[in-house]
This record gives C-alpha cells, sequence and structure tokens, in this order.
C-alpha cells in the first residue's frame, strides 16, 4: 500500500432503487488528505453517494475500494469510515461523553485510553467541560460538534459529513466551516464532504465533484470549476454566470472560438470538440463585465442593454440589465470604488468583456 | 421549566387577560374533572370509609375501627403452608391470595412482554407496506369482550374442549388431557393471551419513533446488528416497554372473570375472594379491607419498581 | 448481499394464529351441528342463530346493553371534548397531574372499581341499582378513552389554523364550530365508536352495578353455567365479536382519515 495511492478508488459504481437509477456509472479517486466535496442540488445522487461509501448502502453494480481493500460485501460497521450525519443523529439516552465514546466501545482499547481518547476529542472541538451534558441540552452548533468528535475519535481512514452545517443559521454556517477546514488540516485525514451549497463547496474543498442526476460532471480545484467549467450546467451551477447563445463561426488553433448570436458576435476560450455550426453559449462571469456609456471599438463581445435595477451590497454593487436585442436578463457585479457606475434606472449602455476572460461552452 | 414559563406565571398574576383564559379553560374542562372527582375519588374514599366499618349478620355497623384490618394481620401461631411459605396468620386465605396473585400476574406480564415484543418489532422495523392493516389486525382483540375472549379459553382448553376433542379424533390420545384446564397456570395462559395486544400498542409507539439514523449512525461507529439492538433499540424503547408491563401488571392482579371461568378451585385470584366477600358473604367491609390493602400493595410495589430502574433518569434523558 | 432468513415474518404470522385462534374456534363451533364444543365437528347449521330471536330474555338484555352503551358513548364524548380542549388549547397550569388522575381508571382493577362505585351507590347514596347505576360506571371508564382520542386528535393538527379563524374575526365558540369540530370529527367518530364498544362489551363493572335488569355481557356469563345452553352462548358470542369487530375496524379507518401528521408513532 503505497503511500501515494488514492484512498477511495471507485470504479463503474452504479445505485438503482427499483426501476429508478440514482447513480450511473461513478468513477473517479480520492486523494489521501484532501478535502473532497460532492456538490450538487437536491436528487443529483451526493448523498447517496456517500452512504455507498460508509456502507449503510450496497452499489447494485461496479466496484469500491478504500486503501486498496475492497469493500464488496463490508458492511458498514467494519468499514474504516465514519459519517458525520445531516441530522448529527446524537444519541439521545446517552451524555455528551457516552456519545462520543460510543465507537470506541467497538475498538479493542483500554477503558483508560478510551477516556483520554474522548477528552481530546473534546478539546479539539471546543466543548471542554461539556460532557455530562446530555443530549437535549446542547444547542445545534454543539450537537454538530459531538458528533463531529464521535466520528473523529474511533480515527478513521475516511470522514464522510453529509451536509453537517445546513443546519446551521448562516454566522454558525461560516464560523464552523473555518473551523472545520482547520481541523481537517491540523487531523490530516480524507474529509469527503456532501453540500448543495456550492460557496460552501468553494470556501472548503481541495477538489470538488460536481454531480447532476446520478453523473458527475466535472471534478477540479474550486479554481477550475470556477474559471474553466467544463459545460453549460456546471457554469450555471457554480457562482452565477451570464449566458449568451449562438452558433460557432470560426474555431481558432490557439483555442479561441467565434460565435454568433442575436446578442451580438462572441469570442473566447472553448475545450476541443467544437466546430464550425455548432451551437454554443459565450459565457462570462457578472465581475468580469465593463459598463460603458458608448459602444466599444472592438465589436466583439459587446452587448447593448437597459440598466433595470441595481443593488448595494457593501463590499459590491449588482446591476440587472436586459440585452436590447432579446431582452435577455444580464447580471453585471462592480467593486465598491468604481468610476463607471451607471447613472439609472432605464439608462442605455454597453456592456463589454476581454475574450481571455470569457468562455465558449457547448449548448 | 423554562424561563418563559416562568415569566408567563408572573405574568399571570397580574395580568386578567391570561387569568380570564385560565379561567375559561378551567371551566371547560370542570364538567369531565367534576365528574372525574364524583366517580372515582369519592368512591374510592367511600370504600376506605367502609373498610373501617363492620358487617353483623344483616347490619351494617358504623363505628369506626381497625377490625377488618386486624383480621388481616392477626398472626396465628400454627402457620399455614401453601407452596412451602409458611404464612403465620390467622386468616391466611387473603395474604396467600395476595401472593398468588402477584405470583400469577408477575408470571402473566413477562410472557406477555416476551411475546408481544418481537411483534412490536416486526410491525416498526419489518413492515413497510400496510402498516394500518397489522395495527387494525392486532387491535380488533383487545376491544372485543374479555369475557369472550377468556371464555373461548375455555372451549379450547375444557375437557370435551377443542384440544382434548381434537387430539382424541386424531387418534393421538385416547382419554382427555385433565391438566390443561382449571388450574393457575390455565388462568396464566388465558390472561396472556387476553391481554398481549394490549401491551403490543405501547411497544409499538415507542419502537416506531426511533429516529433510524440512530441506527445507522451506530452501524456506522462500529456496532453489529445484535450490539446495535442492545444498545440503542432496546433502551430507546423502554419507556413503550415499561409502560406496557404496568398497563398489563396492575390490571391482571385484580382480575376475577379469569380465575372464575378457568381457574378452577385451585386458580383463584385475590379478585375472586373481593368479589366473594362482597356479594355471596356479604361482608362489603372486610371486601373494601382487602381491596384497600391490595390496591396499597400494588402501588408500593410499583413505585418500588420504577424507583428501581432509575425512572426519573430515564425521563429525563429521553426528552 | 446475503439474505437473512427473516423469522420475523414466520413468528408474526404464527403470532397472528395463536392471537385469534381460540377467539375464532367460537364462530365455527356455533354453526356446527351440536351441543357441544367439540371435535370432529358434526356439520353446518344455523339454528343456533336463529334461536336466538326467541330468547326474550337475551334480546331484553340486548336492547339494555345498547340503550346504556349508546347513552355512554354520547355523553364520554360530550365530556371529553370541552376537557380535552381544555388540555390542548389552554396552557394550564397543573394540566400534567390533572391528565394523570384523569387516566387513572385505566389501570386501576376494574374489581376494585366496581366495589366502590357499589358502596357508595349503594350503601351511601341509598340508590337502587338500575341500568343508570351501570351507565354511570361505563361513563367512569370510557371517559379517559375518549379523552386521549380527542387530545391526540386535536393535538394533531396545525393550531395556525385557529389562529387564522380568529385572525379573521370569529370567536372562540365559531372558530370552534367552523374550524375545530370539523376538523376533530374523525377524532370525535373514534370516540364515539370507542365508548360504544367499551360499554357494550364491559362485564365487571356491569356485573356489580346491574339491578334486575341483565346487560348482554352480564346475561352471558350467567348462560355459561350451563352446559347445553353452550352453542346458544356460542352464537351469541359470535355475533358480539362480529359487530365489535366491525366497529374497531371502523373506527380505525375513520380514525385515519385526515391524520396529516407523518410522525412516526402517530397511530
Amino acid at each position: 500500500m503505497t503511500e501515494t495511492a488514492p484512498i477511495i478508488a471507485m470504479s463503474g459504481l452504479v445505485k438503482r432503487f427499483g426501476t429508478l437509477t440514482v447513480l450511473h456509472g461513478i468513477n473517479f479517486d480520492i486523494e489521501r488528505g484532501e478535502f473532497f466535496s460532492l456538490l450538487g442540488p437536491s436528487g443529483c445522487g451526493k448523498t447517496t453517494l456517500l452512504r455507498i461509501l460508509a456502507g449503510i448502502e450496497q452499489p447494485s453494480e461496479g466496484s469500491l475500494l478504500i486503501d486498496g481493500q475492497s469493500m464488496s460485501g463490508v458492511a458498514a460497521n467494519r468499514r474504516p469510515t465514519n459519517m458525520v450525519f445531516q441530522s448529527y443523529a446524537i444519541f439521545p439516552h446517552l451524555n455528551v461523553e457516552e456519545n462520543i465514546g460510543y465507537g470506541l466501545r467497538n475498538i479493542a482499547i483500554s477503558k483508560s485510553e478510551a477516556a483520554e481518547r474522548v477528552a481530546e476529542a473534546l478539546a479539539l472541538v471546543k466543548l471542554e467541560g461539556l460532557g455530562k451534558r446530555n443530549a437535549h441540552q446542547l444547542s445545534g452548533g454543539q450537537r454538530q460538534r459531538v458528533a463531529l468528535a464521535r466520528a473523529l475519535v474511533c480515527r478513521p481512514k475516511v470522514l464522510l459529513l453529509d451536509e453537517p452545517l445546513s443546519a446551521l443559521d448562516k454566522k454558525l454556517r461560516e464560523e464552523m466551516q473555518l473551523e472545520l477546514r482547520a481541523l481537517q488540516r491540523t487531523v490530516g485525514i480524507t474529509f469527503v464532504f456532501v453540500t448543495h451549497d456550492q460557496e460552501e463547496a468553494l470556501t472548503l474543498s481541495d477538489r470538488i465533484a460536481v454531480m447532476d442526476k446520478g453523473h458527475v460532471l466535472q471534478i477540479d480545484s474550486p479554481r477550475g470549476l470556477y474559471e474553466r467549467p467544463v459545460n453549460r450546467t456546471v457554469a450555471e451551477f457554480i457562482g452565477s454566470m451570464n449566458l449568451f447563445a449562438g452558433q460557432v463561426t470560426r474555431v481558432g488553433a490557439d483555442g479561441v472560438v467565434e460565435i454568433e448570436g442575436p446578442e451580438g458576435r462572441f469570442r473566447g476560450v472553448a475545450r476541443p470538440g467544437l466546430s464550425s455550426g455548432d451551437a454554443a453559449v459565450a459565457a462570462i462571469r457578472p465581475e468580469r463585465i465593463r459598463i460603458m456609456r458608448a459602444a466599444p471599438d472592438a465589436g466583439v463581445n459587446a452587448v447593448s442593454a437597459r440598466l433595470q435595477a441595481s443593488s448595494y451590497l457593501g463590499d459590491r454593487s449588482l446591476h440587472v440589465l436586459q440585452g436590447a436585442a432579446t431582452g435577455q436578463q444580464i447580471t453585471v457585479q462592480s467593486g465598491p470604488a468604481v468610476d463607471d457606475t451607471p447613472a439609472g434606472g432605464g439608462s442605455e449602455l454597453w456592456l463589454g468583456w476581454d475574450a481571455e476572460a470569457g468562455l465558449i461552452l457547448p449548448g | 421549566m423554562t424561563t418563559s414559563s416562568a415569566i408567563e406565571r408572573a405574568g399571570a398574576r397580574r395580568d386578567p387577560a391570561i387569568l380570564r383564559k385560565r379561567l375559561a379553560g378551567y371551566g371547560l374542562l370542570s364538567p369531565a374533572l367534576v365528574l372525574m372527582i364524583l366517580m372515582l375519588a369519592l368512591p374510592v374514599l367511600a370504600l376506605v370509609l367502609m373498610s373501617f366499618w363492620t358487617q353483623n349478620g344483616f347490619e351494617l355497623d358504623r363505628s369506626f375501627t381497625l377490625d377488618n384490618y386486624r383480621q388481616l394481620v392477626a398472626t396465628s401461631d400454627e402457620p399455614t403452608y401453601w407452596m412451602g411459605i409458611p404464612f403465620p396468620f390467622a386468616y391466611p386465605v387473603p395474604a396467600i391470595l395476595m401472593l398468588k396473585s402477584l405470583g400469577m400476574s408477575l408470571a402473566a406480564t413477562v410472557a406477555v412482554i416476551a411475546v408481544a415484543y418481537p411483534m412490536a418489532y416486526f410491525m416498526a422495523f419489518r413492515v413497510t407496506h400496510n402498516k394500518a392493516l397489522w395495527i387494525i389486525l392486532i387491535t380488533i382483540p383487545f376491544w372485543t369482550s374479555y369475557l369472550l375472549r377468556v371464555f373461548s379459553w375455555k372451549i379450547v382448553l375444557g375437557f370435551n374442549g377443542a384440544i382434548n376433542s381434537g387430539l382424541k379424533y386424531l387418534g393421538l390420545i385416547d382419554e382427555p388431557l385433565e391438566f390443561l384446564l382449571y388450574n393457575p397456570t390455565a388462568v396464566v395462559i388465558t390472561l396472556s393471551h387476553a391481554w398481549v395486544a394490549f401491551a403490543i400498542l405501547p411497544i409499538y409507539v415507542s419502537l416506531e419513533k426511533i429516529d433510524r439514523t440512530l441506527l445507522e449512525a451506530a452501524s456506522d461507529l462500529g456496532d453489529s446488528r445484535l450490539k446495535r439492538f442492545f444498545r440503542i433499540t432496546l433502551p430507546l424503547s423502554a419507556p413503550g416497554t415499561i409502560a406496557a408491563s404496568l398497563l398489563v401488571f396492575i390490571p391482571t392482579v385484580g382480575d376475577y372473570v379469569t380465575p372464575a371461568l378457568v381457574g378452577g378451585p385451585g386458580g383463584t385470584m385475590i379478585g375472586s375472594l373481593v368479589q366473594d366477600l362482597f356479594l355471596k358473604q356479604n361482608n362489603a367491609p372486610m371486601g373494601a379491607a382487602v381491596s384497600i390493602v391490595m390496591m396499597l400493595i400494588i402501588a408500593f410495589l410499583v413505585g418500588l419498581f420504577l424507583w428501581a430502574i432509575g425512572y426519573r433518569k430515564l425521563r429525563s434523558r429521553r426528552a | 448481499m446475503f439474505r437473512r432468513p427473516d423469522f420475523l415474518w414466520v413468528y408474526a404470522v404464527i403470532f397472528i394464529a395463536f392471537l385469534y385462534g381460540p377467539v375464532l374456534l367460537m364462530p365455527i363451533f356455533s354453526v356446527n351441528d351440536g351441543n357441544f364444543a367439540t371435535f370432529p365437528l358434526k356439520g353446518f347449521t344455523l339454528r343456533h342463530y336463529s334461536s336466538m330471536a326467541a330468547n326474550t330474555s337475551m334480546m331484553l338484555a340486548l336492547q339494555n346493553s345498547l340503550k346504556i352503551a349508546i347513552l355512554v358513548a354520547v355523553l364520554s364524548t360530550t365530556l371529553a371534548i370541552p376537557a380535552a380542549l381544555a388540555i390542548t388549547r389552554f396552557r394550564l397550569p397543573g394540566a400534567g397531574p390533572i391528565v394523570s388522575f384523569m387516566m387513572l381508571p385505566l389501570v386501576i382493577p376494574s374489581i376494585v372499581m366496581g366495589v366502590a362505585l357499589l358502596v357508595i351507590i349503594l350503601k351511601f347514596l341509598g340508590i337502587q341499582l338500575s341500568l343508570w347505576t351501570v351507565a354511570s360506571g361505563h361513563i367512569l371508564i370510557c371517559l379517559p378513552y375518549c379523552m386521549s382520542v380527542l387530545m391526540s386528535r386535536l393535538e394533531g393538527f396545525d393550531p395556525s389554523l385557529e389562529e387564522a379563524s380568529r385572525d379573521l374575526g370569529c370567536n372562540a365558540w365559531q372558530t370552534f364550530v367552523r374550524v375545530t369540530l370539523p376538523l376533530a370529527m374523525p377524532g370525535v367518530i373514534s370516540s364515539l365508536l370507542m365508548g360504544f364498544i367499551i360499554s357494550f362489551d364491559e362485564f365487571v363493572i356491569a356485573f356489580f352495578l346491574t339491578g334486575t335488569e341483565n346487560t348482554l355481557p352480564v346475561y352471558l356469563y350467567s348462560q355459561l353455567r350451563f352446559p347445553n345452553k353452550l352453542p346458544g352462548t356460542l352464537a351469541l358470542g359470535s355475533l358480539i365479536l362480529l359487530v365489535s369487530a366491525v366497529f374497531v375496524v371502523l373506527a380505525e379507518i375513520i380514525r385515519k382519515r385526515g391524520v396529516q401528521s407523518g410522525n412516526p408513532g402517530d397511530l
């Protein structure tokens, strides 16, 4: 078992419930020590995949290796994984210490060592002194920490987290995100994290797998997903994205592709595979668009639009405009100190951006 | 008590609107409550009072006396033996019957819980469709006449009953089995059968309420199925199981229908004595005294039992 | 994935068989052409049933039971509705102990209640035993059941429905009539049916509190001593069983209709 081999290797994993196929052939690896997220909308299969890793569900087809060992036929209680459940699943008839120490009764260690480990875990999640509290006396955030401590104290090879922060309010959630990240770095084990919140995934992860309807669309670093989404679905799911439809007119050797559509001509970076005449979309992030009062010289990547509304958000402003040709909604984000802030509602303006800033995606 | 209800209480003393609302609430409650007080508390008090009187032939002597109770505890030099246990009482019948009834009820309760629990478990964890159907199936016998359910066992166990005639017909026996009916065992079997449906529902409800993710978490943390049952399922279903055992034990101690129909002379219980004292012997005061003592003993045992299992601890943990 | 032989299913089936077995023997022998409840069966007949109609004392007892049961069902439910409302809708201090007190009849052996009532009615108040005394005893034991059925029904639906009604201008009584009662109706019907069955089938308290007129279970008990009347008794018993079963199924179905909650454990 080399230290560089992936800790989780999935090949051809399929899961069916009756006639419904929830996972269509999942193939990828997760590396040791990674903070890896499964990201997607409800129903995309991410939680099912997590539960297959945990052993709570069995795949209909395919193979799963954890640290090189096949998990086929291996029940949940014998796997080197531990899970933090979405509802935390704190045992109501046990106190905090008994909850955290629960899994230690299944490992061959002495009582004193178990007590030590529990104390260590309590300190790790900053719940010292609360060992004797009962489950119902804990706040939501405290219960989340107990669930975390309970899973970590067993020293699993992989920690699985099923949307553990979704029940917390915004402020607490952001705090916990930072703590989780720090915790993972301290403890050093592989985290597999399920979430539907793309901001959360971007904040926490080393790599993210974007899933939709049982398929994995793209696996990449947060930056890779944000700046180089592989298709329209991923582009729209991560952050917000403006899309202008058209047909491919020119494919350049340097990867720059030009398309033409109702709102104008657009040039951007594209992955290989597009040919002249294909339907495509020009994708540009709201913060990469410049607002101008007059049409730019280039004639490419320029859209005429009318301002609908602006929102001031403190660190940035968001503007909603309507494209002159089709009336489609365009979102533009401008920074706090900007000199080309538009005048007022109803103004006719021009939007422009550089070719390197935009993408051409199949669509 | 949370701070909000404490504040509410304090506020109520001053706020007329809350007071008025409370009064309205009590007003709604009062007809039923008054009825219960009249029909439950008063009769029991009357019973207590009656136990301090004596019956002389046809006359009811209303002078206060502890004679009935004295009679119950009066000792004698020659103890009566029952099942090897000495009863040093001059009037040992009530004490013997009390112990016998407690024993039989305990046996029936244990049997009922042992039989009902797997069934409740089955309904909570194995049945996925048509749960309502199973619940109805379980509930029907419980609501139909107790008398008839007991009586049907008489038919089954009797000398010419179903088992005997069936076995004879099949040629397995020549003479009818005599030991089936008219003894304490028959009473215990009949009691168990009559009350088992009663026990399933509370156990089922507490099993059903168990959050399934707790079981998944236990597996995830390394428990085998069996270990998980003992560490999670059993403790979390304890309140329902305890409620079921009390719901069976307490009423069966005082039962007299079952002993009357299937107990024979050997299978009498304390309830039979009470009925006898009131009706045949026309000694209501003594019957009252025996009833009161019976109730006190039951209450004491139940209290002991609940204390022993740390009832308060259970309640506070369950939240 | 291995399949554990599911012994629980086998257990469940055997359990149901034993639960119903002895009880089902009654209808079987009631149509048996013989005078004893023994095997082998002698052939099918309905004569035991037809002779029931001619049995006047039984018919009388049946009438009495019906009268009492209907009265008890209606009165218990009428008393239980405001009580259940009070407990679930008003936050009354002392509600816990009060409810526990009202549930006491469930755990007190019926013989104790029977004799206690006998004592107070006969010896203290000097009232003659009659069907009325039986009815009053039955109300005592039906009330806890009716209350718990109604309380669970009233707790089961969204309190903001009543708040909305008040917000739209209805006073307490109107809200009760237009919102609460219709929504609680399955519980009310269930309570009526339950009260009816409990009273109709009840033996012990009736035994102690009847005067010269019998209820059906008391009549049944008196017949059990006569072996030659056995088939007639069986026929009667089977009919009672059938009627009770129908009532219970009805009560359950009605109670379930409109139970919104998806909470586990809500029957």
